[in-house]
């Protein structure tokens, strides 16, 4: 199955306002991202522009300053990412019950359960800074797309400053935390990133800003044997041991880590001592020695994996692992990492 | 020791000469050799290759579960990881034939 970016269609060529009448409502209305909605402050914690920025600046914005006008446009975006985490119809569906709540309250003459709050404080309550600062990282080229940097990457803002936020003397001065009977902690911490709005304005982000997803691709069996044979016939012609190593030690990589499904760093963790030591001629099938310290683990640790000498595609582990044992053995190498 | 880039360029370079003489090993999205350095990586494509080919073999997921386990004890973190009663009693150096079934289907 393939989607239209693959067939190489031209979207400017196609009938687009059919397309987009036939979709309707399924397709996500283009003025949500650049629009207030009516009833949008019901739901979100909202403040406008100009007070966002006197209190990041204490005072109004100069409109002939770059500085000044980026701030504010970034504030509006702000602003706006927060509104497009709740659907259109969500919000007027909101304020449709909120005025039929006030008018049904004046119907017995009151004036209805919605008092007037003060105004937020004049401090950044809510993480408007680290807002500002993801929106402006995201602005810069990224390395799926160069025009802008992914969702996913430019969270990592917030990451950090709930770290250094946690770590303040301002939070462990006095300890705060939910203990239960298992003897598991749940610290509490003054982060203005846990806020309403700034969890609405990451909602709406990721709703505006979508997600590139490009993960890496399996090959097919003929392609890994190709590939496996390229490096065997460039290993053949090379003279030089160096060079040697590195090839024997790419084929081997590339064959223990497709035959025991290992992923990256896992391959590293070949070891020479455990391959020596478990290699024999007369087995049926062979030891995978890996030593390492894996992800989540507390200590360094041997994994010892059984992998048949020969597989159904016709790669042949033994062989890889017998010239690896036996180059390293010329080279007086016995025990340390295999690759 | 080698480097996980030094791999990379190595396979890349070897990957795009392959492209260039039979493309039709390579995925009909593969329109350029362009993108291949983004497409095929050591962190993951052997993996991936390993376990499509397991499931295009039809290698039972006990087998796979098995072979797998060393992701699932990462996955959890130090803690216990999260399997069944069968599986976390089972002593894991010495089961054979749940890896020699998997490795033989490669």
């Amino acid at each position: 199955m393939y989607c239209l970016d693959h067939l190489n269609f031209n979207s400017s060529t196609l009938d687009m306002p059919r397309i987009e009448d036939a979709w309707g409502a399924k397709l996500r209305n283009k003025r949500d991202f650049l629009e207030g909605r009516n009833g949008d402050s019901l739901l979100i914690p909202f403040e406008c522009d100009q007070c966002i920025f006197l209190k990041l600046r204490s005072h109004l914005p100069n409109l002939n300053s770059t500085a000044d006008t980026l701030l504010m446009a970034t504030t509006r975006r702000l602003n706006l990412d927060a509104f497009c985490s709740q659907e259109r119809s969500t919000v007027s569906a909101n304020l449709a019950r909120v005025k039929r709540m006030l008018k049904i309250s004046a119907t017995v003459g009151l004036d209805g359960p919605f008092p007037i709050h003060p105004p937020f404080p004049l401090h950044d309550h809510c993480g408007y800074q680290v807002a500002v600062n993801m929106l402006l990282f995201s602005r810069r080229p990224g390395s799926h797309d160069p025009s802008y940097t992914q969702y996913d990457t430019i969270r990592s803002y917030r990451a950090s400053y709930s770290n250094f936020t946690r770590a303040a003397s301002t939070n462990n001065m006095v300890t705060r935390c939910l203990g239960d009977f298992n003897g598991n902690y749940q610290r509490l911490v003054l982060d203005e990133c846990g806020s309403l709005l700034f969890k609405r304005f990451t909602e709406g982000l990721r709703n505006r800003m979508g997600q590139i997803w490009r993960p890496n691709l399996a090959m097919s069996i003929p392609l890994l044997k190709s590939l496996i044979l390229s490096l065997e016939n460039k290993l053949e012609a090379l003279e030089d041991l160096n060079e040697q190593h590195v090839y024997i030690s790419t084929i081997t990589y590339t064959t223990v880590s497709y035959a025991i499904l290992l992923r990256g760093p896992e391959g590293f963790l070949l070891d020479l001592e455990g391959l020596n030591k478990h290699f024999d001629y007369s087995s049926e099938y062979s030891i995978i020695a890996l030593l390492g310290r894996q992800k989540g683990e507390h200590n360094d640790s041997k994994h010892l994996i059984p992998c048949s000498n020969l597989t159904s595609s016709g790669i042949n582990v033994r062989g890889v692992l017998s010239r690896l044992i036996h180059f390293k053995y010329s080279s007086n190498q016995f025990n340390g990492p295999a690759i | 020791m080698l480097s996980a880039k030094l791999l990379d360029d190595i396979v890349h370079e070897f990957l795009i000469e392959i492209f260039e003489t039979t493309p039709d090993l390579f995925p009909p999205t593969m329109v350029s050799s362009e993108k291949i350095p983004t497409s095929y990586q050591c962190f993951r494509t052997f993996r991936r290759t390993s376990a499509t080919r397991a499931t295009e073999q039809g290698v039972s997921s006990s087998d796979i579960d098995v072979v797998n386990r060393l992701k699932t004890n990462e996955r959890a973190k130090g803690k216990r990881p999260n399997v069944s009663m069968r599986q976390h009693y089972t002593q894991l150096d010495l089961l054979l034939q749940p890896f020699l079934c998997y490795t033989r289907a490669m």
